[in-house]
Parts: structure tokens; sequence; C-alpha cells
């Protein structure tokens, strides 16, 4: 009934929204205190990962730009994207440089004020003789009157060229020149999340056959596709495959064992129901808790397989054993093992859920889920499904083998077996201080090369490559903000030209402060008024029109008077500038914040020391932090563990007595550092990751240790049942070791080793539980 | 971007000329000659419609293939243009004009086009203009009408006249608005060209 309503739930979920997530990131914890950052992050990636550009590659720049506008018209009618063309366009150019001719008496390049403000008039001068008899050939009427010094196209250059670096524009589509190829640029704005599996999907088939349609008719075309998107799009096929490919072999090597074992196929569908039932629990009680459920919690998930199938095993070969086919009795003798392994397991996984990973949260709620369902289905439905059903003692070579490796362990004294263990904690503890942790956050990333290498590609031809480091600056409004900025951005300068770093875009670039346009007016005023005679004259030699000079001079002192400036809220309410959509972060916490994005930064140190100048500038290093974060939470993560051995101690000892207790927990301790030990041994380090999956090596090897405690005079049958959900658990587990995801091959490789290890040292419990008689 | 505009009418201008000497070859049947090395007379009149008066200069031009080209205007200033594969270099009265980073990034790929038509490709010049001949027995004449959109709102149309050698280029900006470049006293050959004019492009 339980299950029923679970199912619908589900239903209705998936019915209502998205409820698969596929974003990596979305595994990362938030870190405490950095609302800022986080906040900032958002912004950033909402802005940048809805972004998708290609690269139209050709010999020639008008074939390049005519297949990018041809692609261009045939996605415009898929409906797919908010906007088809993300860079300016001669529109929105000639947009941009009407808004800024208006305030042409503050508009000042740094040049330009460095030459005005040391009243250097001959260079001024040849400029402007430079601009009248020279190249500018659209000099109009307008520009002489408004602007007789010639300087805004200067301005304007300076300004809207760094937007359009190395293009050129050919039919309103910007093209790069790169090695002696051409490079058309489109730039998509996707209108849903680019992590919508569904809408990945028609977005890719659209570029492909826009695609498809232009290479038949441009020979030699090179289309190059960069983005968020694609890697979203890679990251979830990934994670499919592997599902699929992990949770089928791993049924399929369960149910060989199981026809192997058993010689009936009726456990294997038992199991497999089970399974299947503790699957869908496991995501209902994910969606329960969560929005969505990651795709990594349903590739975790498949190992559940590997986990469940346990306490159906013990049921199955107890039930072969017994000769009534009783299955009340049957229960009765596993109840206790399993019902303490369920306890265990489920300290375990309430352990992750302490930790502040979202995915790592999901994963122990989908294990806890379906654990909780396979066990009662064990419990209740397995006695009266299997009421009357007889199967045959499993695995007689797994029963030669186990009563071989016991006999060998028998036949050493208890006092050898004491040391060997006293020796194998020294060892640990020796190694202790030899094991290294491994907090980089980029290697929890699976990136396609081939991906990779566009997206170098495309920041290469154009020019620009966005480092995960930033600034953000911060201000009471809009003018302290630019203030804030314009401090920062002149040693931003500094460093460039020092060569720490390579670039940066600043909105600063497109708006100086009002207080700094003022102050270009003034000086303005002053190279005019203090050299009147001569521009006078120049003005006169050159056939501008009379009363120039005083035309200018009245326009100027009238946006003094007036305080005829601009703000940013008016910028951007009439101008559209892609660049400042992105930079402009809006308001936070009452102030108004910008980015500073960087670009191959030399020197982080240095650049991290800028946000001493001020407490308005920020300094965001993305994964110097993660990784810190990262670092912090291994070390928390070691400590949780270390509680829930100690928790799971206190249970044991509760139950058994202290040395009993002692000897349950000890193959699993020792299981966890030989593991970390030889994961350090042959990888060099070990991840938060191997740490957390420690807690599954004690939830299992506790399972294990309980079964045999339980089994009272059935030891050998509990053994047996050990061994073939070991294999269970290995077979799960190492295929998960083979995931391209680093986080889940960590899981696989740390479960894996500790499960293996776990069950070599499990006759230490068997002879010590024989030697001492357990209490009831 | 203004820059790049602005840098287009210089292409276009420049491409007039150069045009001329290059469509002879290839799509026009040998119209005028085509030397390596070209040294003009030129006089340039710039008609603006806000100016009290038109804008004359003069100067010499020099072409060197492979070089590059020079406007050595000599009055009513001192200045001087070239354009090298390098990019764009100005001088008045011996001063170098500073040309921004972003001026020089905006001007590459014109400069290349410019390039590109001297070596004869006429192929670039066709992606921007419809190219029409009306000759007659006495002189050749050219008319170069702008196709992309981008090129429309700030230049009407190019017109290049001449005999054996070409005569003028009028650039048509918009009404009232343009500038005739006349060309006279063509030599050929690089003994025609001076030593200052040589240490332009060195």
């Amino acid at each position: 009934m339980v299950f029923f309503v679970f199912v619908g739930f589900t239903a209705y979920k998936i019915q209502n929204g998205r409820v698969i997530e596929t974003n990596i990131l979305s595994l990362l914890p938030e870190e405490n205190g950095k609302a800022l950052m986080h906040h900032t992050d958002a912004i950033l990636a909402q802005k940048m990962e809805k972004t998708v550009s290609i690269l139209i590659g050709h010999d020639s720049a008008q074939l390049a730009a005519n297949a990018a506008r041809s692609i261009k018209e045939i996605l415009q009618k898929t409906a797919l994207f908010a906007k088809s063309d993300l860079s300016l366009d001669q529109g929105t150019i000639s947009e941009n440089i009407a808004f800024y001719r208006e305030y042409n008496h503050a508009l000042l390049s740094p040049w330009q004020i460095d030459t005005l403000k040391r009243n250097d008039l001959a260079t001024i001068r040849a400029n402007l003789i430079a601009k009248t008899y020279g190249m500018s050939m659209d000099i109009s009427g307008s520009d002489i009157t408004d602007d007789p010094l010639l300087l805004f196209a200067d301005y304007i250059t300076h300004t809207l060229g760094q937007n359009l670096k190395d293009a050129q524009l050919l039919d309103n589509i910007p093209v790069f020149s790169k090695s002696g190829k051409h490079y058309a640029l489109l730039q998509l704005q996707l209108t849903e999340s680019p992590f919508s599996l569904g809408y990945q999907d028609k977005v890719i088939n659209a570029l492909d056959a826009a695609q498809n349609d232009i290479e038949p008719q441009t020979t030699d075309i090179e289309i190059i596709r960069s983005g968020f998107l694609f890697h979203a799009n890679n990251g979830a096929k990934t994670a499919k495959k592997e599902s699929s490919l992990m949770g089928g072999l791993s049924l399929l090597g369960v149910f060989l064992l199981m026809i192997w074992a058993f010689k009936s196929i009726k456990p294997f569908i038992a199991v497999a129901l089970s399974i299947l039932g503790g699957a869908v629990t496991g995501f209902a009680t994910c969606l329960l808790f969560f929005d969505n459920v990651h795709i990594l919690t349903l590739v975790f998930g498949t190992s559940l397989i590997g986990i469940s199938v346990d306490y159906a095993l013990h049921f199955f070969t107890a039930q072969g054993a017994e000769t009534n086919r009783n299955t009340s009795k049957v229960i009765s003798h596993i109840f206790p093992g399993i019902t303490l392994g369920l306890i265990t397991s489920l300290i375990g996984f309430l352990a992750l859920c302490t930790t502040p990973f979202l995915g790592l949260q999901q994963m122990a709620v989908f294990c806890m889920g379906g654990l909780i369902f396979v066990y009662g289905c064990v419990v209740l439905i397995y006695p009266v499904t299997f009421q009357n059903s007889s199967f045959k003692q499993p695995g007689l070579l797994i029963d030669k083998l186990a009563r071989l490796y016991i006999g060998w362990w028998s036949n050493r004294s208890y006092l050898t077996i004491q040391k060997v263990t006293i020796f194998l904690f020294i060892v640990c503890l020796l190694a202790l201080p030899f094991l290294k942790g491994k907090d980089d956050v980029r290697a929890l990333q699976n990136l396609s090369p081939s991906l990779v290498q566009n997206d170098v590609k495309v920041a290469d031809v154009l020019g620009s490559s966005f480092s995960p480091q930033y600034f953000i600056v911060k201000g009471a409004n809009d003018e302290d903000m630019l203030e804030h900025l314009m401090v920062l951005t002149s040693h931003l300068e500094d460093l460039k030209q020092g060569g720490a770093l390579g670039d940066y875009r600043a909105i600063n670039s497109y708006i100086p402060p009002q207080t700094l346009q003022r102050d270009n007016a003034a000086l303005l005023e002053d190279f005019m008024q203090e050299n009147q005679n001569a521009l006078q004259k120049l003005f006169s030699e050159l056939s501008f029109p009379e009363k120039t000079y005083e035309t200018y001079i009245s326009t100027i002192r009238e946006a003094l008077q007036n305080n005829k400036f601009f703000s940013l809220e008016d910028l951007r309410q009439s101008t559209d500038n892609p660049e400042i959509d992105l930079l402009y972060g809006g308001d936070f916490d009452g102030e108004k914040i910008t980015f500073v994005t960087l670009s191959k930064p030399q020197n982080l140190s240095k650049l991290s020391a800028l946000q001493n100048i001020s407490p308005n500038i920020v300094f965001i290093d993305k994964v110097s932090s993660l990784s810190q974060l990262l670092n912090h939470y291994r070390f928390t993560a070691t400590l949780q563990a270390i509680c829930a051995y100690g928790l799971i101690f206190l249970l044991l000892v509760f139950r058994y007595g202290l040395k009993l207790g002692g000897i349950l927990i000890t193959p699993s301790i020792l299981a966890a550092f030989i593991t970390l030990s030889l994961i350090t041994l042959t990888q060099g380090s070990y991840s938060l990751f191997h740490i957390i999956a420690l807690f599954l090596v004690m939830g299992i090897g506790m399972d294990y240790g309980l079964f045999i405690a339980e089994s009272k005079k059935r030891t050998n049958s509990a053994l047996i049942a050990i061994i073939l959900s070991a294999l269970t658990t290995i077979l799960s587990f190492g295929l998960l070791s083979g995931s391209n995801t680093s986080a889940l091959h960590d899981f696989g490789v740390t479960i894996t080793i500790g499960i293996i290890i776990t069950v070599i040292l499990l006759p230490l419990i068997t002879i010590t539980f024989k030697l001492e008689k357990p209490r009831k | 971007m203004k820059n790049l505009l602005l840098a287009m009418s210089a292409f276009f201008l420049l491409a007039a000329p150069s045009l001329a000497q290059n469509l002879a070859p290839n799509s026009y049947n040998s119209l005028f000659e085509t030397p390596d090395i070209l040294r003009a007379e030129y006089t340039e009149i710039k008609h603006i419609p806000s100016l009290t008066k038109p804008l004359r200069s003069e100067g010499v031009f020099v072409y060197m293939k492979d070089k590059g080209l020079l406007w050595d205007m000599n009055a009513p200033f001192n200045m001087q243009t070239l354009i090298t594969p390098k990019g764009l270099n100005q001088w008045v009265d011996g001063k170098t004009q500073p040309q921004s980073e972003a001026a020089q990034k905006a001007l590459h790929p014109i400069l290349e086009n410019i390039s590109d038509i001297f070596a004869g490709n006429m192929t670039t010049l066709a992606y921007h203009f419809d190219i029409t001949e009306n000759s007659n027995e006495n002189e050749w004449a050219l008319k170069l009408i702008p196709t992309s959109d981008h090129i429309k709102p700030y230049l009407q149309d190019i017109k290049v006249r001449g005999a054996r050698y070409i005569h003028d280029v009028t650039i048509t900006y918009g009404k009232d608005k343009y500038t005739v470049v006349t060309y006279s006293n063509p030599q050929i050959g690089i003994a025609h060209i001076t030593d200052k004019e040589r240490e332009f492009f060195e």
C-alpha cells in the first residue's frame, strides 16, 4: 500500500516538473558565509550557461559569414533560442554610437585625458588634421559642430572596439581571422536551462540539421560548437550510459550468481522485483525530500542492488538450510542479524546525510528508502510468498572454500590472531601521517576532451577566455560601484601591463562614473579656454564653420551647469550591449554589484591582494575556494566516520559486551584503514569521496559481522550468504569503479577494496564467537 | 566600431585606385596598366556640406607591390599615410599619430583585404560591391555600388575613371558629401621613388 502511494507520488512529481538534475555543480556544497559568492556565481552561471557559441570557419571570410547567416536563419525558425545573435550588430552599434554622441563632451579615452591634462596642443592639432584630411572620410557636419576636436571617434573605437575585438562585420556577422582562416561567430541565447535533457536534445538536433543543410553547400567548412549545453549533454549521456551499463551488468551478475547458487530462478525474480521496488521507493523518497534527483544519484542507486540483495540472500540461504520449509523459523533466525544490519547501514547513511553535498544526501536518502523497502519485502512478503518453496543449500564450492579458509584461521592460536590484529592496527596507525588528501574540485568534473578542445579553440579565435577567478565590485549605488570599479581597473591595467594578467573585462569600459564625466568636460573646457586663439585659427584653416569654437565651449559649459551626464541606468535603457548585460550584477543585499572577468591570470596572489584596497572589492577564486571547502569537509567527514564507528561500537557493546563488540567492529575498522592506505599507496592521495565510501564499508562490514554473530549454530549458512552477498557487492561497486566520474570511481574503488578486506578479516569474528558464547 | 567603419571607408578609398589597377588582368580585360611600382601626383578635394569651403589637399601617391602604399601630402599640411602589411601609420608634421590597440585590431582585417586587392584578389572586393563598367573609346569608367547592408548607410558609390592609368576616383558618401581624388603625372619604376619616400617602406 505504502509502495503504491510512493509510485503514485513519483508519477505525480514526474508529470509536474523536471525531476532529473544533470548539473554536476549541484553536487557541490554551499559555503557558509559566502552568500555574495553564491549569488554572483548563480548570476554568472545563469548568464554564461545559457549561451552557445558556434564558429563557422572557412578560407573565405564572406563564405564563412554567408554560412553563419544561413545557419542563423534556420535556427531562428526553431524558437529554441531567445536571441540568435548576442554580438553587436550594425543596428546596435549605430544605436550605441548615437547614444554616446549625445554625451561626447564627457567622454574621453585614457590617451585623450592624458594629452589634454598635459595641455598638448600640438598633439591635438595633429590628430585633428589627420582626421580631417586623412582617412576619416565620414566626417559629418554634426561631428564638426559637436566635436570640433574630433575626439569622439577615438573614444568610440576604444569603447566599442573592445567588444568586437579582432572581428570585422560582414553582413552583420562578426568574422574573426586566425592563422589565415576566417571564423564567423554565431552566439545563441537559450530559452531554457542547458541542463534540461529534452531541451538539450532539441537544440543539438536543430544544430545538426542546420549543419547538415549548410555543409553540402559550402565545401571545406569547419563548424565548432562551444557552450555549457554540450558539456551538460555529454555528462548526462555518459551518466545514462554508465547507469544502464552498470545496472545491467550488475543485474546480470546477480542473476547468474543466484541461478548458480540456488539452481532456481525464483530467488532471482524475487530479488529483482524487490530491487526494482527498492529503486522506485528510493527515487520516490528522494522526491519527497528534494525537488529533483541528480542523475548521479540514479547511477549510484544501481549499486543499491549490491547491498539490498544481502537480506534476500540470507533469507534464501537460510531457507535452503531449513528442512521443514518453515519460513517463520527462517525469519526468526535471520531477523536479528538483518535488522541490526539495517540499523547499522542506516546509521552509515544518516551520517552521509549530514554532509553538505546535496548529491550525497540524495544518494543516502535513495539508499535508505530502497534498503527499508527490500528489508520490508524480506521480512514481510518473502515468508508468505515462499512458504512452501524449497531451495538447495547454495554453493558447495563456496561452502568448501569458506570451511577451508576458516579452518586455516582456526589452526592459528587465538593469541596469534590477536597479535596479527594488533600488528595490523599499529601498521595502520603508523601509515596515518602519510595519508595525503586530494581536494581539487576540478577532479569532480569529467569533461569530454573533444568538447574542451572546442572551447579552447573558440576562446583562441575570439581572443578571450574566462578564468574561474573574477572580481566582484560593490557600491551603495551604481555611481559608487563605478567609482570603486575605476580604482580596481586602474590596478588591473598595471597588472596587465606587467604581465600578471592577460586581460580583463569590466563595465566601466562602457561608462565612466559621472564624476569622471564631469572631470572630462571640465578638462575640455580648460583646454579650449587656454588655447582659444590657436584653436580658432586652426578651425578656420580647416574651413570649419564660423563660431565653431564658441558653439562648442558653450555646449560644454551648458553640460557642466545642467549636469548633462549619463548614468548606467540611462545607458542600459537606451542601448543594447550584451557585455554590459553579462557584467552587471544588479542588486545584492541593498547594494549594486558588478563583475570583472579575467582572462589568463598569471599571478593569483597579486590579483587576490587587490581586494585589500577596499572592502567593496572582492576577489573570487572559485577553484581554490571549493578545493578548500572539499578539504574542510574531508576532515569533517573523517570525524563523522569516526563518530559513526563510535556510535555503532556503543550499540554493539550494549548487545554483546565490550570484548565481542570490539571484535565485531574490528574487521570494519581495519578494512577502513587498510583500504585508505592502499588507495593512498596506489593513487597517491585520497579524496572526500573515499572517506564517504568508508561509511558504506562500515555499514556493509557491520552487516556481515552481525549476520555471523546472530547466526548462532548456523554460522556456516550465514558465512555462505555473506560470501554470496559480498560477491554481488564487489560486482556492483567494482563496476562503479569503472565510472568516468571521479566521485563515483572513488566510491567504487573504496567499497570494492573495503569489502574484500572485510571478508578476508571476517574469520576473526567467526572464531571469536565460537570461542565465546554471545549473549542472547 | 566607428573606427572599423572609418577604416572600411578608407578601404574603399584605397581600394578604388588599386581596384582599377588590378581589374585589368582579371575581369576587365586590361583596362589600364598595373605596374609593380607606381608614383603619381594627386589632388584630393573633400566636399563636406557644413564646411565653409571644400578641403583641398595635394601630394604624391606611391604604390610598391608587396610593400605598401603611401600618400605623402605636402599641402596644406605636411602629412603622410602609409599602409604596409604590418598596418597603418600616419605622421603629421613628422610626428607619429598614435593608433590605439583597438583601432589597429579593427583595421587589421581591412588592411589585409587591401593587400589582397593589390595582389590581384578581386574576389574580396566583389563580396562588397556590384561593379559595373561604362567605358568609351577614350577612357574607361567603373562604378562600385556597395551590396553589404552595413556599408550602404555610409557609402553611396565609388566611381573610378582612367585611360592608360587611373585618372580620378570619386567617393560619394551621401548628398553633397563626396571626395574626388585626381591622379596625374604617373611614373613607373623604382627610379622615380625618392629616398625619403623609400624610407617609409623600410
